[in-house]
């Protein structure tokens, strides 16, 4: 069986407490492309970036991402996304800079690379002298940026992120656009959530408009008026 | 550095770190608290109390040996309070110690269940070191056997090792259907050990009890990490990780606990009760007011009724002076606490009256009466407080001398006694 390249979420259906948060919700996109997911709130926007890393149980459907399936191959699966949660969500075990060497690691980056891009990526965020510092000594955006920077960590062939400029200041979030399209060029998957319709109109090359749990919508993001005037309604 | 192989190792690391940080926690609380002279004493206080005691537990070895036989002939009480306790517990604790740590874990390229696994492994780990160090302990200490004393300790393994995964299968189901088993669990109990009387054969009911333990564990594994309220365990967990007593004593600080949706909490904010209300109404909002103060301090409240219904019972078997003590001291107690709730809802929400939106007008006569009538009433509760602890002095005067009267009759008599002989 020849799999194609990319994510597919096929007839996807979650639910919590019997109530039906995503109703067979299916899409496809392609490597390199970056999509926006757009919706009111409890469309099933955070929902559905729960389902993709397993989070979320999911009732029934498919999730397929390179030819691996989540059902069949979990780990492997896993192991090729990454994901930015909407709250910063870090171990109180460790200090910043153990939870890069927990991303390194956990993801099997070379100790030179890791070393080399912690830096880079600790120096564009800012934060190279918070990276003793355990998350409870962290205001809450510069926990926002270590969560960020371990998600940048990998390249992975899917990278999630919910609300991406929720809490970082105006530079970091220029940088992470940057890194954004930067690992799209490089081919990487990005899925991305957002309520600021202005810069998902930047950054993003696709919408997919969900309402109630299901998709609504989905096209190229130049149709940006109309994905507007719709979200307005 | 090398990667991590898999969800052991990263489980490690992860371990490794929590106990480097603990340490340093408790290294920085004690170095506050004890300098090298007191920890020098102390550590001389203990160790002559360890011979004191050693000493004090061998000459009362008769009391001690028939201790050991009626625990003996009770091995299934044991087992059976064993049995119900994690139920009980599993209210309000999941039993597993799966931390926002490893949840954290389980979004990265690692398995949940097998991360959950090592979470309960971990637990029964340390509750057979904690107990056969225990065991060891007190076998060393007491005159009891060493063979009764390993026997007790494994059993208490052996029920923790069945009851772990029933309790946290238990800690993620409704309120209701979490009292519906527990008060199922307990008439089961109360059954097996009245079947164990008339019928006889304790060992037996074990072996049952063992067998259905068992039984129940194979069936709920299979299922441990479905349906599972995730983030009502993790928050639980972190609370109970990170809540250490020693540092909060010593840093003054004291973790609280989130917000439970207990159904205290489910009962004052159920739908009727989240329903717009008319917010001009003065009396409302003062209704309104008092249920929201009511609520913040559930805690004291659910403890002052507590200490008092506790106090009336147990004083209550006693005799009835005793009880009539027992009353007094209620009032008392409970008016102090009365008092200070007028007191603090007053100077709460005082302010709050103000930005409601309530016409100033109306603002002000509410808060008159609520001053005037909170005044009142504390003034009426404080004159209540003199009368009762006038009645504590009084009750306790008369006990004394009816003791003394009491004790110099009998002496007396005795001595009259002494006499005649």
């Amino acid at each position: 069986m020849i799999w194609l390249q990319g994510l597919l979420v096929e007839e996807v259906s979650v639910e919590i407490n019997r109530e039906p948060i995503l109703q067979n919700m299916s899409f496809y996109l392609d490597p390199g492309t970056i999509t926006a997911l757009i919706g009111h709130n409890g469309a099933g926007k955070s929902t559905i970036m729960k389902t993709l890393i397993g989070l979320q149980e999911r009732k029934m459907g498919k999730i397929v991402l390179n030819g691996v399936s989540q059902e069949e191959d979990f780990l492997p699966f896993k192991q090729m996304l990454s994901y930015i949660p909407e709250e910063p969500f870090l171990l109180p075990e460790l200090t910043a800079m153990q939870h890069f060497q927990l991303y390194g690691r956990s993801y099997q980056i070379d100790e030179q690379e890791l070393v080399e891009k912690v830096d880079y990526l600790s120096r564009k965020m800012e934060i190279t002298d918070k990276l003793d510092e355990f998350p409870e000594s962290l205001s809450k955006g510069m926990r926002q940026k270590v969560q960020t920077i371990c998600a940048l960590l990998p390249e992975v062939p899917l990278l999630l992120i919910d609300e991406p400029f929720m809490g970082l200041d105006i530079y970091a979030s220029e940088f992470l656009a940057e890194a954004v399209k930067e690992k799209a060029e490089q081919g990487t998957i990005i899925l991305l959530t957002s309520h600021q319709l202005d810069r998902v109109q930047q950054l993003a090359d696709h919408f997919i408009m969900l309402q109630h749990g299901k998709v609504v919508d989905h096209g190229d993001i130049n149709s940006f008026q109309v994905l507007k005037r719709r979200f307005s309604e | 550095m090398t990667g991590f192989e898999n969800a052991w190792s990263v489980y490690r690391y992860v371990k490794r770190h929590r106990f480097r940080k603990k340490s340093k926690l408790y290294k920085l609380a004690f170095g506050v608290s004890f300098d090298v002279t007191i920890s020098i004493y102390l550590g001389a206080f203990l160790l002559f109390g360890f011979f004191i005691l050693h000493e004090t537990l061998q000459e009362s070895a008769d009391r001690i040996l028939q201790l050991q036989s009626f625990v003996t002939a009770n091995y299934l009480n044991l087992v059976l309070v064993l049995f119900v306790r994690p139920v009980i517990t599993s209210f309000t604790r999941p039993g597993v110690l799966f931390s926002s740590a490893e949840l954290k874990l389980s979004m990265l390229p690692f398995s949940k269940q097998q991360l959950w696994q090592y979470c309960i492994g971990e637990r029964l780990l340390k509750t057979t070191a904690v107990w056969v160090f225990l065991a060891g302990f007190i076998a060393f200490i007491t005159p009891l056997a060493f063979d009764f004393v390993m026997m007790t300790a494994g059993l208490i393994i052996l029920m923790d090792v069945l009851m772990a995964v029933p309790q946290w299968r238990l800690f993620q189901r409704h309120f209701l259907i979490k009292l519906m088993t527990s008060t199922a669990i307990v008439v089961m109990a109360a059954i097996v050990r009245l079947l164990s009387m008339y019928v006889g054969g304790s060992a037996w009911w074990m072996g049952v009890l063992f067998v259905f333990l068992a039984g129940t564990n194979i069936l709920l594994l299979k299922r441990a990490t479905e349906s599972v309220n995730w983030s009502k365990v993790v928050q639980t967990n972190d609370l109970i990780i990170w809540n250490m007593w020693f540092i909060n004593k010593m840093s003054q600080m004291e973790i609280k606990p989130p917000s439970k949706q207990g159904w205290i909490q489910q009962l004052f904010t159920s739908r009727v009760n989240r329903k717009r209300f008319d917010y001009s109404n003065p009396v409302r909002i003062y209704r309104r007011l008092w249920k929201n103060y009511l609520l913040e301090q559930k805690e004291a409240v659910i403890r002052t009724i507590g200490s008092v219904l506790i106090l009336l019972v147990l004083l209550g078997t006693r005799n009835d002076w005793l009880f009539g003590f027992g009353i007094a001291l209620a009032i008392f107690l409970f008016v102090q606490m009365a008092s200070s709730f007028f007191f603090r809802w007053l100077r709460q929400q005082a302010g709050l009256l103000f930005a409601l939106g309530v016409e100033a007008v109306e603002a002000w006569i509410l808060l008159l009466v609520c001053t005037y009538g909170t005044t009142y009433i504390s003034s009426a509760y404080t004159v209540l407080t003199y009368v009762t602890g006038a009645a504590l002095v009084v009750t306790g005067s008369i006990m004394v001398l009816y003791r003394f009267n009491k004790t110099i009759f009998s002496l007396s008599n005795g001595n009259q006694d002494v006499g005649f002989s």
